[in-house]
Formats: structure tokens, sequence, C-alpha cells
């Protein structure tokens, strides 16, 4: 049967993204569990959740490792089996694809999955170096490279092979800004100009400080059940009906081709193949927007366009609120920031508002099928997931 | 609009920024300093309440000590001024940087053995930092490289000097440098240019943004670092 629901998700919930300083990561994720059991009361928390999987980058930020069975703790979850999940920013994308498989083998039939991470607290140095942990080790770190700088060398090949251009990058910035300005749990909520995008201080030329996602704080969850129970807790479900994750090298330096990921391409094949569906039958996408560099390279690795257009796609608007296909209407890691170990789920809590109607001011209409791309360090995991409204 | 943030200071015992550097001595994680402060926090920017949290200034650091296991062999061969890259016998691949086990899955992990390399290769990427690791932060603008040694079949990434970054491109033909002083890491590598470079189409404006975009990075180095 064409798009066969996997699995069903029946709540959502997200913390304030932000720099969310005093608080810790645990306190966050309460936060998101406690939205998530608000919208929906027909849930038994401790009685229905079986198991939780949580994606977690990093215990060097707060200093605090063995993240599974303390989110548990503080989404009042005592005794369940909790794991931590970590693929740098696509842990919480691994841990909805090992969600997906605890409630597809029949173990669990209630799961809670989500994602978390706390990072405002430390100096921009700290971060960055934490961040280079997902890196390769002996030739890609203590060598000067950073995050910033391994996406800036994906940017200069997609420049000199297609034409892209810094304008291109600079609109995805524009447009995602504008569409965290309309989400009020988003980190930074306001519009820019292409002037201010194109003008800012260059962190890895040619990616310029509004290219850059944010280093931000946040949690995000799902509660996901088997399809034929999804009724039991809500009326209006959210299937995930395909489901892909592929892996790649660790280092940048062996990969056949640096203006694409090949990781995501099969993630997106598979995920495809599963839902029975076409790149065409997507209404709404949340992609891992890191870099605007990375946003241009995810439409063409998803087949949104052909490869080298993924530029002109977003400067013709089609990606924008009102487009043929609106991405990251949530602001994206652009703007609504990016706790990288709660990114994943944090897309697809969007389309989770976006399928049952729930997006406010940057409601979607009609949104019936939409996808999640999310990507791990450069590129060496990607998951993909396709969502249809129940 | 309200924001979460910034913090107020409502009471604070004042940390020596220094301290963590004595901390190993000392052999102490107690905390140097404190300060109570309040902020906003809330679900979203609509109902945020002022709430009051302790932070305290807790050193931390240590040496790291760390081997670079089976490619030890490269850092080695850096340290007597030399180049090495591993081949595999079974398929051929030449790696730079090394592996010790060939990744073509025909060869089932094969050992692979060291080769000594030529120090030439072409620019494969480019990047120019402008926010660089602090260590490196009085270099910039610092051109990054991805360089594919002649006869390897990968890319080494390092950085590159005696270039104008305006001028840097991909296809450069480049020269590959051992530092003089080898520390024993990937820093001890640096390429240089080995023809006239040319470089990359911009457009008059573009050319414009990006020379006014160097400018403002020399002209941070200069503020911070003062002039060379
Ligand atoms: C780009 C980056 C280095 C900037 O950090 P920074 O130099 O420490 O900047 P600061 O925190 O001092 O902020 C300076 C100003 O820029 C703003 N700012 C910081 N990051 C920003 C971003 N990514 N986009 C837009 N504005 C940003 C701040 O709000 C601040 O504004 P203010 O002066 O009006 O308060 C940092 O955001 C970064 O590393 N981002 C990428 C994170 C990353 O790599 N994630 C993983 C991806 S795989
Ligand atoms: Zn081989």
């Amino acid at each position: 049967m064409k798009d066969k629901p996997l699995v069903s998700l029946i709540s959502a919930g997200l913390s304030k993204f932000g720099k969310l300083e005093g608080l810790y990561a645990r306190e966050i994720f309460a936060e998101a569990a406690k939205e998530a059991y608000e919208r929906c009361p027909k849930l038994d928390p401790k009685k229905d959740i079986k198991a939780l999987y949580v994606g977690h980058m990093g215990e060097s930020y707060e200093h605090q490792g063995h993240t599974g069975a303390t989110m548990a703790d503080w989404a009042g979850l005592l005794h369940i089996p909790a794991t931590r999940t970590e693929a740098a920013c696509a842990s919480s994308g691994a841990a909805l694809r090992t969600a997906l498989q605890a409630v597809l083998s029949g173990l669990s039939d209630v799961v809670m999955v989500g994602g978390v991470e706390k990072m405002t607290h430390r100096s921009t140095a700290d971060v960055t170096e934490y961040l280079a942990m997902a890196s390769d080790f002996p030739f890609e770190q203590w060598q000067g490279m950073t995050f910033p700088g391994l996406y800036a060398l994906m940017a200069t090949a997609h420049m000199h092979e297609y034409g892209t251009t810094e304008k291109d990058m600079a609109t995805v910035a524009v447009k995602n800004h504008y569409h965290g300005s309309l989400n009020p749990k988003a980190h930074m909520q306001k519009e820019i100009t292409l002037e201010t995008a194109m003008t800012s201080r260059v962190v890895a030329w040619p990616l310029k400080l509004y290219d850059c996602s944010l280093i931000t704080d946040g949690a995000s969850c799902l509660i996901l059940t088997k399809p034929e129970l999804a009724s039991k807790f809500t009326d209006t479900p959210v299937h995930i009906v395909g489901s892909g994750q592929a892996s790649d090298t660790i280092g940048l330096y062996e990969r056949e081709s640096l203006t694409s990921l090949a990781a995501a391409k099969l993630a997106a094949k598979q995920a495809y193949e599963m839902a029975d569906m076409k790149p065409e039958d997507i209404n709404i996408a949340e992609v891992h927007d890191c870099f605007t560099i990375a946003e241009i390279i995810a439409y063409e690795d998803l087949g949104f366009c052909k490869a080298g257009e993924g530029g002109k796609l977003a400067e013709e608007g089609e990606t924008r609120l009102g487009g043929r296909i609106p991405v990251n209407t949530s602001g994206g890691l652009k703007s609504k920031g990016h706790p990288v170990g709660a990114t994943g789920t944090a897309q697809a809590y969007e389309i989770f508002l976006q399928l049952t109607g729930q997006a406010e001011r940057r409601q979607v209409k009609d949104a019936e099928i939409g996808l999640t791309h999310n990507v791990g360090g450069s590129g060496a995991t990607a998951t993909v997931h396709i969502y249809r409204r129940g | 609009m309200k924001q979460p943030g910034p913090e107020k200071v409502l009471k604070q015992l004042p940390h020596d920024e220094k301290c963590w550097e004595e901390w190993e001595r000392k052999g102490g994680w107690r905390p140097e300093g404190w300060k109570i402060v309040e902020m906003n926090d809330g679900p979203t920017l609509n109902d945020l309440k002022p709430e009051k949290f302790l932070i305290v200034h807790r050193p931390h650091g240590s040496m790291f000590h760390h081997s670079y296991g089976k490619v030890s062999q490269f850092f080695i061969g850096l340290l007597e001024g030399k180049l090495y890259g591993t081949k595999c016998s079974k398929c051929g691949l030449v790696y730079c940087p090394p592996r010790a086990h060939c990744f073509n899955p025909k060869c089932r992990l094969v050992e692979t053995k060291w080769v000594e390399l030529p120090k030439r290769g072409e620019v494969h990427s480019y990047t120019i930092m402008a926010i660089a690791w602090p260590s490196m932060a009085h270099l910039q603008p610092l051109v990054g490289v991805m360089v594919r040694i002649e006869g390897t079949n990968t890319c080494l990434p390092m950085t590159m000097r005696d270039i104008d970054p305006e001028k840097v491109n991909i296809g450069l033909k480049v020269n590959i440098n051992i530092s003089k002083q080898p520390k024993g890491d990937l820093l001890d590598v640096y390429a240089t240019p080995a023809e006239e470079p040319v470089a990359p189409k911009r457009s008059p404006e573009e050319l414009k943004r990006f020379r006014e975009d160097m400018e403002k990075t020399r002209a941070w180095v200069k503020k911070t670092f003062g002039p060379k």
C-alpha cells in the first residue's frame, strides 16, 4: 500500500530555543516533555511510555554524560529503559530512527524520542572545539579547520562547479530569518535584509556570520506509537511513512564529491522508496541548514531541484512561505537555532505542528506530506524521514 | 520585545580569569568565583518570568596526552621533514591522509604500506578563515586548502602561505612545505603556490566586497594583536 504508516506521532514538545543561561539541559528537556504531555491529555506518561531514546552530542558542554537516564528521570519517566544516541548534529535524527525500530519490532508500543543540548554558557572557542570533535581527529582537528571552515570548502566547490553565488546563500538566510520571525520559540526572531547578510563579517569565506547557524540551548521531543494505537491517544496523529539513514567517511578529505552529501542522498532514496513517494510529493520540509550552503545542497540531494540548481530554487522564492515547497518554516537552524542534539526531533516537531494545522502565523495551508533531513558533522551521518497527515 | 536574558548580576564574587592556569598545580576544582543572576525564563518570548540562578566559575583543564595510532608514521615523517602516505598493494589506492587499512570494500581491510610522497599537489577546494582557532587568530585572513598530493586519491587539509587570498583558486598547483621546527601535528605542513595563481571569476561588486571583507579582517587583527 502506498505510504503505509510505519509509526504514528501522537504528540510533540519543544522548549524555548535561545541563550537559556542558568538552566541545565535536563531542565530544558523537561520543558519540552511537559509540552508533549499537555498536548496529549489522553496519554498517561508514566504508564504508557515504554522507552526513551534521546539524542545528545556532547558531555563536554555541561560535564554531564549518561544522558538517557538523566532525561528519563527529569521527564518523570523513572525506571523506563532510556538510551542516548550520538551522531553529532544528527543525534536526535538517529534517535528517531532507533525509536521507530523499537516500535516496529513490537518491543515497545509507545516510545518517547527527543534530543537536547546546552551550549551557550561555554565560550565560542570551547563550543567550536567540542563541535570539531565530530570531525576527523588526526587530520581535520588540530590544523585550524573549524566546522564553518569545512562547510566553506563545500561552498567554494559548489560555486566553482555550478556558479552558485554568495547572494544565493544570503537569500537562504533572509528566508529563514523571515520564517523564524514568525516562530515564538525561535532563538533569533528577527527579519534581516539581503544587505545585512551579505555585509556581515566573514567567518570562513565565502561564509559570513549570517550564513552560520546559531549556538543555541534547547530540547525537543516526540511521542510515537503503533499506527493501530494512535486513535486511542489523539484524533489528529501524524504518520511516519518513510525513514532512511546512511553514513559516509568521517573526513571530508576522502569524499568523491564536495558539492553533495552522499549519505543524505542515500537516506533520501531509502525514505522515498519506503514511502513510495517522489520529491514532487513533498509539501514542506525541514532541512539541516547548519550553514546556508548546506540548505542549497539539501535541495539538490533531496531532489527538490537538479544538482547545481539549489541556489536558483532559493532565489526564485520557491522555498519561502507561499512558494511551491516551503523549507524550514520554523526558521531552521539559522534563525530558530541549532542546539545540536535537539535539532533532529525539533525538525519533526515543526512538521508535526504544520501537518496538524497548529503552526499559527507560519502555517502552510493544506500541508499533507512533510520531510525532515538531519545531517551529522560534515555529512558522515544523515537521516531523512517522511510524514503524512493522519 | 522582552528577550531571555541578558543576565542582570545581582551579587558577585569576582574571579581571576588567569587562575585556571594554576589549576593543575593547585589540584582543585573548587569554584574561584560566583554570581547570582536574575534572568527572564519561559517557554516562549510571550511568557517570560524573572528567575534567580547561581553561576560559578570553576577552573577546569588539563594536558592532553594522545597517540596518532597506526598512522603515527605520517607524523614521525613530519618531524623528519618528509611527507608520507599509504598505498594498498591490492587495489593500488594511495591515501594521504594515510589509512592503515584499505577502505575499498574489495580489499577487506587489508593492511596498506607506507610510501614517501612528492611535495607537490593541487588545490581541491579552499576557504579564507576569519575566525580561526585562537592560536592562529593572528594569521587571519588565513587561507585553508584541501590539497590532492600528486599520485594520491584523497586530499590533505592544510593552510596556505605566500598568496593573496583573492588569488587562491581551485586547480592551483602548489608546493608542500614542512616547517623547519616541526612540533608533530598537521600545522607543521603548509602549501605555497607553485605557479602564478589565476583568481576565480568575480563580478566587480563581488570583488569590491571581497576586498572590503579582507580589509575588515586585517583591521581586526591589527587592533587585537598590534601591527606586525
Ligand atoms: C558564527 C559564530 C562563530 C559567531 O560566534 P561569535 O563570534 O562568538 O559571536 P558572538 O556570540 O560574540 O555574537 C556577536 C553578535 O553576533 C550575533 N550572532 C552570533 N552568531 C550569529 C549567527 N550565527 N547568525 C547571526 N547572528 C549571530 C550575536 O547575536 C551577537 O549580536 P549582538 O552583538 O547584537 O548581541 C558562531 O555562531 C558559530 O560558530 N556558529 C556555527 C555553529 C556551528 O558550527 N554549529 C554546528 C554546525 S555543524
Ligand atoms: Zn585496496
